[in-house]
């Protein structure tokens, strides 16, 4: 049975192994890969965003770069007397360059003494009041470096809003002519920043914000975070997850933080792997719990027919088999049970068969008669009728009396005690035949007399006796013994005679295990033969001889009484 | 099949872990600024942003300004809170003498053009501007009220009316307290705080708790009149609220703020720049001409906007007796106010 268990734990490891283990684990991969394909797309959308910021910033500020290069050649510009004429063809070029860039800047105009010459607005800002004798912001910068394009993040209007101003101071030979100012305040870059759900920062190097629609990022000083400037691709602030991208602008003046809150994916994360884990330990409880019962329904059939087996193999056939489902296991237990039947009739035959050969053999065998016995006894009559003609006729009378025991082929079992009453005709006739040589004694327990035995044993026994016993010894004597040891007939012949050479007794002992006896039938071989055909194994003789000092028969058989 | 399915769940592991990896920074290396200079700040953010990007633009050095009270500021310095201060700049003499001990000894290279009032005389703190306590009255609610001085914020007409911080969270207010005790007293300050009662009971059991919401406050209307200093009112003038400012009659005591270095500072060099540079001809100018304060040198003049010194009633105060009655002062005061809502 323990192999039958394994094959229903088998089943259920099937069940486990190719259904819930790949349903649970496909289901966790697909989860995992559908999380990381929306991390994967939130990642990119930061960070097409951040680059589409950092791009127009770019774009803005190198472009507006060139305008400024470009305007501040024109001789209309710091030209006083030039008037309204020279002002509208300042404005038209400006606005020009304005509409190109899609992102709308202010014009200011300078003289070399920081007067304000021309001014796309009516009010000029704070930062752009200059002072003559102090090297300060925008004016300090570009008095700094003339020529050049000097580029400043500058508090706006009451510090609500950042400009990014962009001023040159324009060289006319040696001589100063004047400044030329772009400002482009943040407001501008409010429409790229909305483009996206992102939350995105325009710092200046010094991390000063310019524009922002972040809410925690950005400190009350208006200054990018410290944990933002020195995070990695994502950052665990304040309870919650963000995706960061960063890309530099405009000649790394400026950087561009981009800001993805991705708490929500991270939750989500956290709460379907818990979630799938959970499946899975319910599954596999569930499962463990269920398979139990259907592997056991499903593999019933299978145990029926496996016991059924079992009996059949310790000699049980006819057991049965109830199938009740429709499916192999009925075939396969029909075909059983046919092949149990015709194994039944075969063994029912068989044993039949063995019986009647058993019968024929027995009767064949119990039918012999020893010839040398026969003419021995012969040849003593015929002496004796002419010395002693009354025992020669008693001798005859007990020869007749045996030869009619011996022919009588009704009864194949005898009582020991019958069979004694005839063994007395054969010693009667030993006793003519040998005189005062031969002496015999006889003890048979009174418990034994009524058992059953095979018809004409005990005298093959004393006649065994008698062939090898005397040899060249003039007297012989025999005693026989029966009794009851442990259900077994016990009867033993044991006689003074000369023994066997142990070369004679391990012939005979060979002699009785052969099966077919093709030589002279000897009456040992004889009875052997016919208690193993009746009673079979351990039943039979055995021969214990020794040279010199007698040969002992021992004859066992089965403690059978006669019924009453 | 088993195993399988666990090498998959390995990989994806893998690969989501390195994933997050978190150790390489986003912003380039050319952002990464090794001297990082950590200035606390009570001031207005109008008032340090140009300031401060100015210092940057000049030297390349950056700056990170956490703002708040000075109270609050002192006591982070003296925690010794992350991010580690490096400058404190700003605040009142008076508030920030109490805590002279945190501050490194250092002359400024500007001390030689300081007035002689305003002069580094302990070594460790040198004067950054003038500031003058006043009153900064919304001229809209005022109507007929004629408020001149610390006398007129005792009208029952004010009751609940009058914006005061905390002095012991503000320099400014702290600077009102000396103001009145010592104008109120008639230069005695102990004679002055039968004023302080009377004064503290119209207040109506309102105190502010940063100088901002006074200055805030009265330009919004929540109040009619607030003690602040000249910066905070000026900023709002010039903004065309409708405030007004009153120099108190009864006398103004005009004291300096301070800009200092925190012992122990890992970035000495940034800082005594950065001391100079707001000590600086430069910086002073932008300071007194578009940010609203008097500055402490001698070759800036006096802002146009602002009220002439000598046209305003100064009266000085003992810096000794100052310092030592702090906490003292403070305790009366916080008595006084709390006997009033009762």
């Amino acid at each position: 049975m323990k192999k039958g268990r394994y094959f229903k734990d088998e089943l259920r490891r099937l069940i486990m192994g190719y259904a819930i283990i790949p349903a649970v684990g496909f289901t966790l991969i697909c989860t995992l890969v559908f999380l990381a394909v929306l991390l994967y797309g939130k990642k990119s959308g930061n960070e097409s965003h951040n680059a589409f910021v950092a791009e127009e910033l770019e774009k803005v500020l190198t472009g507006y770069e060139e305008k400024l290069d470009a305007l501040s050649d024109s001789d209309l510009l710091f030209d006083r007397d030039s008037g309204a004429a020279g002002r509208m063809a300042v404005f038209e070029q400006f606005y020009r360059m304005s509409e190109q860039l899609g992102y709308k800047a202010d014009l200011y105009v300078f003289d070399d003494e920081k007067r304000v010459l021309l001014s796309s607005r009516k009010d000029i800002p704070e930062y752009l009041s200059g002072r003559e004798d102090i090297r300060w912001g925008l004016f300090g910068a570009m008095d700094g470096n003339p020529g050049e394009t000097r580029v400043r993040l500058m508090e706006a209007w009451k510090g609500s809003e950042q400009d990014i101003a962009l001023g040159m101071a324009v060289m006319r030979g040696d001589k100063k002519a004047g400044y030329l100012i772009f400002t482009i305040n943040s407001s501008q870059f409010k429409p790229a920043l909305d483009r996206s759900e992102s939350q995105t920062i325009i710092a200046d190097r010094f991390g000063w914000v310019y524009l922002s629609s972040s809410y925690n990022l950005v400190s009350s000083s208006s200054q990018v975070l410290k944990v933002l400037e020195t995070a990695g691709r994502f950052l665990p602030y304040e309870k919650k997850m963000y995706l960061i991208s960063v890309h530099p602008a405009y000649h790394n003046m400026f950087l561009i933080y981009s800001v993805t809150d991705i708490q929500n994916i991270v939750f989500s994360l956290g709460l379907s792997s818990a979630l799938i884990i959970t499946a899975l330990v319910l599954m596999t409880i569930w499962v463990l719990i269920s398979t139990k019962k259907v592997t056991e329904r499903k593999t019933r059939d299978f145990y029926r027919l496996l016991h059924v087996m079992e009996k059949a193999r310790n000699g049980n056939l006819d057991a049965s088999i109830e199938i009740e489902s429709e499916n192999e296991f009925r075939i396969i237990a029909d075909a059983y049970r046919e092949t149990i039947a015709s194994l039944k009739l075969q063994m029912e035959n068989n044993r039949k068969m063995t019986e009647l050969v058993a019968a024929s053999q027995n009767k064949q065998l119990e039918s012999q008669f020893n010839p040398h016995f026969l003419f021995n006894t012969l040849e003593n009559i015929r002496y004796m009728c002419i010395i002693q003609p009354e025992t020669a006729g008693k001798m005859v009378f007990s020869l007749s009396n045996l030869l009619r025991y011996s022919l009588d082929g009704s009864r194949t079992e005898v009582t020991l005690e019958e069979d004694l009453e005839h063994l007395e005709n054969y010693l009667t006739i030993l006793k003519y035949r040998f005189n005062r040589r031969f002496t015999y004694v006889i003890d048979v327990e009174a418990e034994a007399l009524s058992c059953k035995i095979p018809r004409l044993v005990l005298q093959p026994m004393i006649e065994n006796s008698v062939k090898y016993g005397f040899g060249n010894q003039e007297n012989l004597r025999v005693e026989l013994k029966a009794y009851i040891h442990e259900e077994r007939l016990i009867m033993i012949c044991r006689d003074d005679g000369i023994g066997m050479t142990p070369g004679v007794l391990s012939d005979i002992q060979a002699l009785l295990e052969q099966e077919e006896n093709n030589k002279r039938h000897s009456g040992l071989y004889n009875i052997h033969r016919r208690c193993r055909i009746l009673y079979g194994r351990p039943y039979g003789v055995e021969i214990r001889s020794a040279e010199g000092l007698g040969t002992t028969l021992v004859v066992t058989l089965p403690a059978q009484r006669e019924e009453l | 099949m088993k195993s399988w399915t666990l090498r998959a769940a390995a990989l994806l592991c893998i690969v989501c872990l390195a994933g997050c990896d978190r150790s390489s920074r986003m912003v380039p290396a050319e952002f990464h600024k090794d001297e990082e200079l950590v200035v606390y700040c009570p001031h207005p953010l109008e008032f340090i942003n140009p300031i401060v990007s100015e210092f940057e633009e000049q030297t390349g050095i950056k700056v990170e300004v956490c703002t708040g009270g000075t109270g609050e500021l002192l006591n982070m310095v003296e925690d010794r809170k992350e991010p580690r201060c490096d400058i404190f700049w700003g605040g009142s003499l008076s508030t920030t003498m109490a805590k002279s001990e945190l501050f490194e000894p250092y002359i400024s290279k500007n001390e030689s053009m300081i007035q002689e009032d305003y002069r580094n005389r302990e070594g460790n703190m040198t004067r950054f501007t003038d500031v003058p306590s006043l009153l900064m009255v919304n001229t809209n609610l005022a109507g007929d009220n004629i408020i001149e001085g610390y006398g007129d914020l005792l009208k029952p007409e004010l009751f609940g009316k009058i914006a005061m911080c905390d002095p012991s969270t503000s320099s400014s207010a702290f600077e009102h307290l000396i103001n009145m005790l010592y104008a109120m007293g008639g230069g005695d300050p102990e004679a002055g705080w039968d004023y302080v009662e009377a004064f503290c009971k119209n207040l109506d059991g309102k105190l502010l708790q940063s100088s901002s919401e006074v200055y805030q406050g009265v330009a919004e209307g929540r109040y009619t009149v607030g003690l602040t200093f000249e910066e905070g009112a000026a900023h709002y003038i010039a903004s065309g609220y409708p405030v007004s400012v009153v120099y108190m009659k009864e006398g103004v005591i005009s004291k300096p703020d301070v800009v200092c270095i925190i012992k122990g500072s890992g970035h000495m060099e940034s800082a005594k720049q950065f001391v100079d540079f707001v000590t600086g001809k430069d910086a002073q100018t932008v300071i007194s001409e578009s940010l609203g304060r008097r500055s402490v040198r001698t070759d800036v003049n006096e802002p146009e906007y602002l009220l002439d010194k000598q046209e305003i009633h100064i009266i000085y105060d003992e810096e000794g007796v100052v310092k030592e009655n702090k906490m003292e002062w403070l305790r009366h005061f916080s008595e006084v106010f709390q006997s009033t809502l009762n």
